[in-house]
């Protein structure tokens, strides 16, 4: 795997939460939000700035190669871990990447967790907009 | 306990050389274990089976004894749960009872290679002598990676042994290694960044003398988000003052200075790696996306997991009931030679109602135990668990629990000790104290003759409907599953508050289940179980039949002979606690030799209902179902209705009656406070469940 080039992290492109990047994409990691205790073991695991990632699916578990190694995770956490878009990827519009049902492995799950999916998608942007909503008006 | 690295003697030829096996969880450090030393540890594929340190012995190639550690996996020697503290405690010489080891065997999955050298690089910071073997081979080349071994070893500084310890590959290579002179290892990541660095050298100022894990270790207390925790442990105490000053010192001048060191290190293995490993670049969509789709999914997932615990009761009753009655038939053909040859009396009592109508009747469950193993082994061995863990971790994160906390739930059900034990892989102490706590409601193999025994009473004796018999057991199982959750939410939101840790787990690789490893532990635990017939069981039985023989009332019938022997004395003194229950005395004297063991119950009650006619008064040999069918109150009716085995039953489920579960929640929460308060609380919830359920079924006139 090669070395990641050195850039301040200023000039990387936005940063976004894994669960919401595409199945399939290559990744790397921006930052781990949450306390030290929690983040540290993380990072070990291969998951600090800079490091490479593949998402591989995800639903119930965000599953994810990092430094070679398949790793769940939940949910929860997905929506802990800022990632950006790595070089020479594309970022499909909108911060929020639908999973293409045709050719991710996604789609090789049933139409019931599309929807789910979808659902997930949907609230997370209205809750997002609310947040932001929120923030303007103070 | 040894001098550092650099100091240290020469391990003496009549003293074992000490091996220390490290690595990752999941990476094949207890098969590696096995394979060397010729024991069988319990190896599973999922991350964290080994959670005490093991030791073996094997001889390596001039002849001289070695002996071999096994410790619990860990990412890093940076320890955040129980298990890892003590591989972290073993390296660092911190451990009364071990020695410093005069090598390390770094076990690494070669699947995972670059994640594993960030603990074989931390391994090579002690400067201890280490030899690195690349477990896993074969799925590193049928996953069409390349690694130059030569150079990789070259760059490490150490010896790197390809091996597949499965198939036993590789270990002439490894014990080739270990029987040759192995220099102490050197750093491979020394860059910091520069105020990490400089922290470090002022902190290491505080050092009496020159170490050569000196550095390595000022680097990990430096880094540990619990820096109080982590010096007890490694008895450097007098570091904090400094260690707090420094810490804090770094928080101000670089905000995240722990990322950044992980993050240096890491680019520093990548750089070693460069050139030497090439990732095949094909990332094909493989089996084990699609299968972890499924088997995690919120419907079909759940679907999945009862249709696999269904089919395994199914096969309990289904494939269990033939051997079973195989055996009763020998015990009955064994009691009825002895009743023939022997003249009637005390001994061929003791023999025919005490020995077989105890231990006998415990035996007799011997199959249906072992194919509950076997399908446990299945799901351990397949790469299914640590999915099971994911689909878990919605309710376990309801009530408070870490999804992770569904491994001890889980392997409670084999027995509720190993459960109990395998709770030190987490890291929070509360989720750690709770998932103990409820452990034990998981049903364990114990329970299994009890459930049995009651269903077959419950059918009338007679073979009921495999699907029925299954049916009912596995919604026991639920109800100690769902009674488990319940507890734990209560614990989470009363005496041990806190957030539940986000879940993130290493997936193994699916793999076909090895029959061998399978039938190993099958074996192992058919030993354990007959042992504990032969031993325990029988000598309960004997006891018991003691206490049901005498005091000798000449004269009278085996009914009368029993209600006023010293068993019948103190049943009946206990009877108008249990009677509310439904219960009569037998049953009362049952509970109370379960408490030593859940099996008991069935061995007491082959001993009180021993040369028990049926029914119809014939005095034909019966089944012990049968017996119990028999038996009747003073009034006439029967003691064994269908509601008095259903409260059994739940009596069962919910209560803990182990004396060895109350000892390991003791010795693993270090209070007896606690494992006195787990003991109260279920058997007074089992209780009051019972008295509920009973109550309520003779009131709408069950």
């Amino acid at each position: 795997m090669s070395l990641p080039a050195e850039q301040p992290l200023e000039v990387v492109p936005q940063a976004f939460p894994l669960s919401e990047a595409s199945v399939g994409a290559q990744l790397w990691i921006h930052s781990v939000a949450g306390s030290p205790c929690e983040s540290y073991r993380l990072h070990e695991m291969g998951f600090c700035q800079r490091a490479e990632l593949v998402k591989l699916s995800h639903g119930a578990m965000t599953v994810c190669l990092v430094c070679g190694a398949r790793v769940g995770l939940s949910a929860a956490l997905a929506q802990r871990i800022l990632v950006t878009v790595a070089p020479g990827e594309s970022r499909k519009e909108g911060g929020s990447s639908e999973v293409d049902l045709c050719h991710s492995s996604a789609g090789e799950g049933t139409f019931f967790c599309w929807i789910l999916d979808r659902f997930r998608r949907k609230k997370g942007r209205r809750s997002r907009r609310i947040g932001d909503e929120a923030r303007t008006r103070d | 306990m040894k001098l550092a690295p650099g100091t240290r003697e020469p391990a003496r030829l009549a003293e074992p050389m000490s091996i220390a096996l490290v690595g990752n969880p999941n990476s094949g450090k207890s098969t590696i274990f096995n394979a060397l030393t010729g024991l069988r540890q319990k190896v599973a594929n999922y991350p964290g089976v080994t959670i005490e340190k093991k030791i073996g012995y094997f001889f390596d190639l001039h002849g001289r004894k070695c002996q071999l550690i096994d410790l619990p996996g860990t990412y890093s020697l940076l320890p955040s749960a129980p298990d890892e503290e003590i591989t972290c405690e073993v390296l660092f010489g911190a451990r009364p009872d071990t020695p410093v080891p005069d090598a390390v065997i770094c076990v690494i999955d070669a699947t995972h290679l670059e994640r594993s050298l960030y603990l074989v690089a931390q391994v090579l910071d002690l400067g201890l002598p280490t030899i690195v073997a690349l477990n896993m081979m074969d799925l590193f080349e049928e996953g069409g990676d390349c690694l130059d071994v030569a150079a990789l070893s070259a760059r490490l500084g150490c010896p790197v042994i390809p091996c597949q310890a499965s198939r036993r590959r590789g270990l002439i290579e490894l014990r080739t290694a270990l029987s040759r002179q192995i220099s102490p290892s050197r750093s491979i990541c020394r860059r910091l960044p520069e105020a990490v660095e400089e922290s470090l050298s002022r902190i290491a100022l505080d050092f009496p003398e020159e170490k050569a894990e000196r550095r390595a270790l000022c680097a990990l207390v430096l880094g540990a988000p619990d820096p109080q925790r982590l010096a007890e442990l490694l008895a450097v105490t007098h570091l904090l003052p400094s260690l707090r000053e420094e810490q804090q010192r770094l928080e101000r001048d670089l905000p995240d200075w722990r990322q950044q060191t992980i993050a240096t290190r890491q680019r520093e293995i990548r750089a070693l790696t460069a050139g030497v490993f090439q990732k095949s670049p094909v990332m094909a969509k493989s089996i084990a996306d699609w299968l972890d789709r499924w088997v995690t999914h919120p419907f079909w997932g759940w679907l999945i997991f009862l249709g696999i615990m269904g089919t395994m009761f199914l096969a309990v009753f289904q494939m269990g009931a033939g051997p079973k009655d195989a055996i009763n038939g020998l015990f009955v053909a064994l009691s009825a030679k002895i009743e023939k040859v022997l003249p009637a009396g005390d001994l061929r009592d003791l023999l025919t109602n005490g020995v077989i109508g105890g231990a006998g009747n415990v035996i007799v469950f011997l199959p249906q135990i072992l194919i509950l193993f076997f399908f446990l082994g299945l799901l351990e061995e397949s790469g299914y668990m640590a999915r099971a863990v994911f689909l878990m971790d919605k309710v376990m994160s309801r009530v408070g629990l870490p999804g992770r906390a569904f491994i001890p739930l889980l392997a409670s059900h084999a027995c509720a000790i190993p459960g109990i034990l395998s709770a030190r892989t987490l890291s929070d102490p509360r989720d750690r104290m709770v998932t103990i706590l409820v452990a034990p409601f998981a049903s364990c193999s114990a329970r299994l003759p009890v459930y049995v025994l009651m269903i077959a009473a419950f059918f009338g004796g007679r073979r009921g409907a495999g699907v029925a018999e299954a049916g009912i057991v596995m919604v026991l199982y639920l109800l100690g599953l769902a009674a488990a959750f319940g507890f734990a939410w209560l614990f989470k939101n009363s005496l041990f508050r806190s957030r539940p840790a986000p879940l993130v787990l290493e997936l193994p690789p699916y793999r076909r289940p090895s029959l061998r490893t399978i039938a190993a532990q099958m074996l192992s635990r058919a030993g354990s179980f007959l042992r504990r017939a032969g031993t325990a069981i029988v000598a309960i039985s004997v006891i018991l039949w003691w206490l049901t023989a005498y005091p000798k009332s000449s004269g009278r019938d085996r009914s009368a002979q029993l209600a006023g022997s010293f068993a019948g004395q103190i049943g009946h003194c206990i009877e108008p606690a249990i009677r509310p229950l439904g219960f009569n005395w037998k049953i009362g004297i049952g509970l109370i030799s379960a408490q030593a063991a859940r099996e008991n119950f069935v061995s007491t009650m082959g001993v009180l209902y021993a040369g028990q006619s049926d029914g119809e008064g014939k005095a034909r040999p019966v089944t012990l179902s049968q017996a119990l069918l028999a038996d009747r109150w003073p009034d006439g009716r029967p003691v064994f209705t269908q509601l008095v085995c259903v409260t059994i039953l739940l009596f069962f489920v919910f209560s803990l009656q182990c004396v060895s579960t109350v000892v390991a929640v003791r010795r693993e929460t270090g209070s007896w406070r606690w494992a006195f308060f787990q003991f109260g609380y279920m058997t007074l919830f089992a209780y009051a469940v019972c008295l509920t359920v009973y109550q309520a079924g003779r009131a709408i006139g069950l």
